[in-house]
C-alpha cells in the first residue's frame, strides 16, 4: 500500500477512555483522521491498563488512514498506583508519603523495560528506584 | 461522552526537558487532566499541550502547576523557560469536524466515494462506494487508489474474475463486484485489513462473490483477469513476478502507488521481463500501470 507518511502526534491519554474531547479532537481533528476509529482501536487495545496515562504516537498517512503504538505509562504514575497514593510528595527529601518493595519495583522495572535506556534490568530498577526517592516514595527492602 | 459533562476545557501550554516527563506527567495527572499533546523541540525541549475540564478550580490550578515548572525551570536553566498559557477550548464538536476531512470523492465517473455518515440517497451517482476511514490504507482520498479504481472502471466486466493485492479497506475489491466482477479475492498481510474489508464488504450490502485474506497458498498462476496491487515501489519490486505470473493470459495488472519520479524505475522492472505492453495513467503526481500480460 502506498503508505506515505502525512504526519505524526504524541498524545499522552487515559487507557481504555479515549474520546473526541481534548487532546484527542484537536490533535486529531486537524491532522483529518477519523477520531471514533482512533478511539475505538485505541480502547480496545488498551483495556486491560484501563485507568492509566499511556502515551500513545499516532502515525497519519497521506490518505488520511492511520495507525499507532502504544508506549508503557510513566515510572511515576506507576509507583504511585504501586504505593496505593493519591499523590507523590511535594517535599520528596522531607516528607515520605509511602512505600513500595523492591519487588513492585521490580514488576514496574520489567513493564518499562521496553522504553527505558537501561542494559539489564538492575539498571531500569536502579532508574525506577530514582524516580521513587523524587517523589518521597521509600523502598521496602 | 455526554456533550454537557466536559464540554468546555481549559487548556495549558508550556515547555519542559524531556527528561522530566513522567513527573510533570504525574502532576498533571494529579490535577485532573483529561490528557496532554506532546511534541519534541530541539534541544531536547518538549512543548506540552495539557487539557483539564472547566469544572475545575482555575485559579488553583495555576498555582499549583507554576509553582511545579518554577521549580523545573529552576534546576534546569533559563532555556526551558517559558510562558504558561492558560486559554480556555470551547465545545467543538471534534468528531463531527473530523467527518468534513472526508468530503465525497468524485474522481472515477459514475462513481461517488462516501463515508458511513453520509446519507447516500442525497447523492446520484450510479454507483455508492461506503468507505469507513480507519487504520488501513484505501480510504478513497488518495490519489493512487483513484488511479486504481479508474483502472478498474475501464477492464472490470461481468463475469471476471479479479485479484486485489494489498486489499487493505477492501476498496478495490468491492468497487470490482459492484462493476459485476464475478468473483473477486482481497489478499493483504495484515489481518486488521481482513477485518475493515469485511466489515466495508458490509455496509455495501455486497453479500456474494468475494473472498478475505491473509493467505496467499491458495493462489494459483494465471488464475485471475484482472490483478490490482495499490502498493508502493517496494512491495512492488519485490512481488512484481508473483503479481505477472497471477494475472491470466490477456489479462490485466494494475500497478498503482507509484509516484511519478519513480516511474522509470517500474519502466525498467517491466523491460527486464520483457513487458512493455503498458499504459500510464496519472493523477496529481501518482502514476499508474496498467500491464497487459
Amino acid at each position: 500500500m502506498a503508505k506515505k507518511i502525512a504526519g505524526y502526534v504524541k498524545l499522552q491519554i487515559p487507557a481504555g477512555n479515549a474520546n473526541p474531547a481534548p487532546p484527542v479532537g484537536p490533535a486529531l481533528g486537524q491532522h483529518g483522521v477519523n477520531i471514533m476509529e482512533f478511539c475505538k482501536a485505541f480502547n480496545a487495545q488498551t483495556q486491560e491498563k484501563a485507568g492509566l496515562i499511556i502515551p500513545v504516537i499516532i502515525t497519519i498517512y497521506m490518505d488520511k488512514s492511520f495507525t499507532f503504538i502504544t508506549k508503557t505509562p510513566p515510572a511515576a504514575v506507576l509507583l504511585k498506583k504501586a504505593a496505593k497514593l493519591d499523590k507523590g510528595s511535594g517535599e520528596p527529601n522531607r516528607i515520605k508519603v509511602g512505600k513500595v518493595t523492591v519487588k513492585q519495583v521490580e514488576e514496574i522495572a520489567k513493564l518499562k523495560m521496553p522504553d527505558l535506556n537501561a542494559n539489564d534490568l538492575e539498571g531500569a530498577m536502579k532508574q525506577i528506584e530514582g524516580t521513587a526517592r523524587n517523589m518521597g516514595i521509600e523502598i521496602k527492602r | 461522552m455526554p456533550k454537557d459533562e466536559f464540554s468546555r476545557y481549559i487548556k495549558v501550554e508550556f515547555k519542559i526537558p524531556l527528561s522530566e516527563e513522567g513527573r510533570t506527567l504525574n502532576l498533571l495527572e494529579e490535577l485532573g487532566f483529561t490528557g496532554a499533546e506532546t511534541g519534541l523541540g530541539d534541544d531536547d525541549i518538549l512543548f506540552m499541550k495539557a487539557y483539564f475540564p472547566e469544572n475545575l478550580e482555575a485559579e488553583s490550578l495555576k498555582k499549583e502547576l507554576s509553582k511545579f515548572l518554577q521549580g523545573l525551570y529552576a534546576d534546569f536553566g533559563s532555556r526551558y523557560q517559558g510562558p504558561i498559557d492558560f486559554s480556555n477550548a470551547g465545545y467543538t464538536d471534534w468528531e463531527k469536524l473530523s467527518h468534513e476531512n472526508y468530503l465525497p470523492v468524485r474522481e472515477v465517473p459514475k462513481l461517488v466515494i462516501l463515508a458511513p455518515w453520509d446519507e447516500p440517497d442525497q447523492f446520484s451517482e450510479e454507483i455508492k462506494l461506503i468507505i469507513n476511514p480507519g487504520m488501513t490504507f484505501g480510504t478513497g482520498q488518495h490519489p493512487s487508489t483513484i488511479l486504481a479504481l479508474r483502472a478498474l472502471r475501464k477492464f472490470v466486466r461481468p463475469g471476471i474474475r479479479t485479484l486485489d493485492y494489498g486489499t487493505g479497506t477492501g476498496i478495490l475489491a468491492i468497487y470490482a463486484l459492484k462493476l459485476g466482477a464475478e468473483y473477486v479475492i482481497g489478499y493483504d498481510n495484515y489481518p486488521g485489513a481482513i477485518e475493515s474489508a469485511l466489515e466495508n464488504t458490509k455496509i455495501n450490502h455486497i453479500d456474494r462473490g468475494y473472498k478475505f485474506t491473509i493467505d496467499k497458498s491458495g493462489f494459483h498462476d494465471s488464475s485471475f483477469d484482472i490483478v490490482a496491487a495499490n502498493l508502493d515501489l517496494k512491495t512492488i519490486t519485490a512481488s512484481l513476478s508473483e503479481l505477472i505470473g497471477l494475472t491470466a493470459d490477456k489479462g490485466k495488472l494494475i500497478l498503482s502507488g507509484i509516484e511519478q519520479h519513480e516511474s522509470d524505475t517500474v519502466g525498467e522492472l517491466l523491460r527486464v521481463r520483457g513487458i512493455d505492453n503498458y499504459e500510464t495513467n496519472y493523477h496529481n503526481d501518482w502514476v499508474a500501470f496498467i500491464i497487459e500480460v
